[in-house]
């Protein structure tokens, strides 16, 4: 009987990308291959219920690495909340031998430029146009007066994952 | 670095400086399983925007048995693996990798045994069933390690 275990295989990346109600999160189990994706929200006890859904993520898929985004020092403008939610996230994911890098939004912003995508939304216009799972999922352009679309989140997560990928191929 | 080279894989890597990372304690890091998902109903089901309802109705299912095979509660039934490669358009390894290596590993071992019991035969009905067994290796599918 014939197996293969790709020697190139790392175990399965969740991406999470945290807003205001809840987080975007994708999970990835090669660059373009997205296993699975969604948007959680909660409206009272956020933090406690986010990280009671981010449990349930981890159990069930037991990915090797979770990808955030830089979420504190200069530069960054996540409030307390989060702030929590995200250093709460990395406990967990490294106390089960997850691989927890944190990247800043400059790094996305580097790995997407070859394709002259720099504004959140011109790279989730990219992400749409090669990976066919979220091709439904993009949200129409921001107005300045409109508050950002959640399903943005998704595309920052996958972003952020993308990112993930081409910082750690092989060279 | 970049988003471009994607399909031909050929990235330029970032120094190890650039990234913020925890420090792992390498026992933990050994401990770690490679786990790949055992099921990919939920991602076909996501890929093509149906809901579980949607699917189940298709399925002539409940949205409560979707969830249930999805999160992997309940044993997959030949009716959702048929009716999966007919929706999907996929094949039953690529839709459910574990369960198809597992009847394909445990088949594989009794074709084996049938074949050992087989030797010496010379008959016409022995020669036909080792014909029969001696194709299901290559009859076989890879499927990664899961």
């Amino acid at each position: 009987m014939t197996a293969t275990a790709s020697p190139l295989y790392k175990g399965l990346v969740l991406a999470i990308h945290p807003t205001s109600r809840g987080f975007g999160w994708v999970l990835f189990e090669s660059p373009l291959s997205p296993v699975d994706w969604g948007i959680a929200s909660a409206k009272v006890g956020r933090n406690e219920r986010l990280l009671k859904r981010f449990g349930r993520l981890l159990s069930h898929y037991e990915p090797a690495v979770l990808v955030l985004e830089e979420f504190e020092g200069n530069g960054t403008r996540r409030n307390d909340r989060i702030q929590r939610l995200c250093r709460e996230m990395i406990h967990i994911a490294a106390s089960k031998g997850m691989d927890t890098p944190v990247y800043r939004r400059s790094h996305i912003q580097i790995c997407f430029g070859s394709v002259g995508a720099v504004t959140r939304y011109e790279i989730a216009e990219v992400i749409r146009q090669h990976v066919d799972a979220f091709s439904h999922r993009m949200p129409n352009k921001r107005n300045r007066w409109d508050s950002e679309d959640a399903r943005q989140s998704l595309f920052n997560a996958a972003a952020l994952a993308l990112t993930h990928f081409a910082m750690n191929a092989a060279p | 670095m970049r988003f471009s080279d994607f399909s031909t894989a050929t990235f330029d890597v970032l120094t190890e400086s650039t990234v913020f990372c925890i420090p792992l304690s390498p026992i933990i890091m050994a401990g770690m399983t490679l786990r790949r998902p055992r099921t990919y109903l939920r991602t076909n089901r996501l890929l093509w925007a149906l809901s579980q309802e949607e699917l189940g109705e298709l399925m002539g299912l409940s949205h409560d048995a979707i969830s249930k095979y999805e999160l992997e509660q309940r044993p997959l039934s030949v009716t959702v693996i048929l009716a999966s490669e007919i929706v999907f358009g996929k094949r039953a390894d690529e839709l459910f990798p574990t369960l198809y290596k597992a009847i394909q590993d445990e088949l594989g071992k009794r074709a084996l045994e049938m074949l050992e019991r087989l030797e010496g035969k010379e008959d016409k009905e022995s020669n036909r069933k080792r014909e029969l067994l001696g194709g299901i290796p290559g009859r076989t599918r890879e499927i990664p390690d899961v």
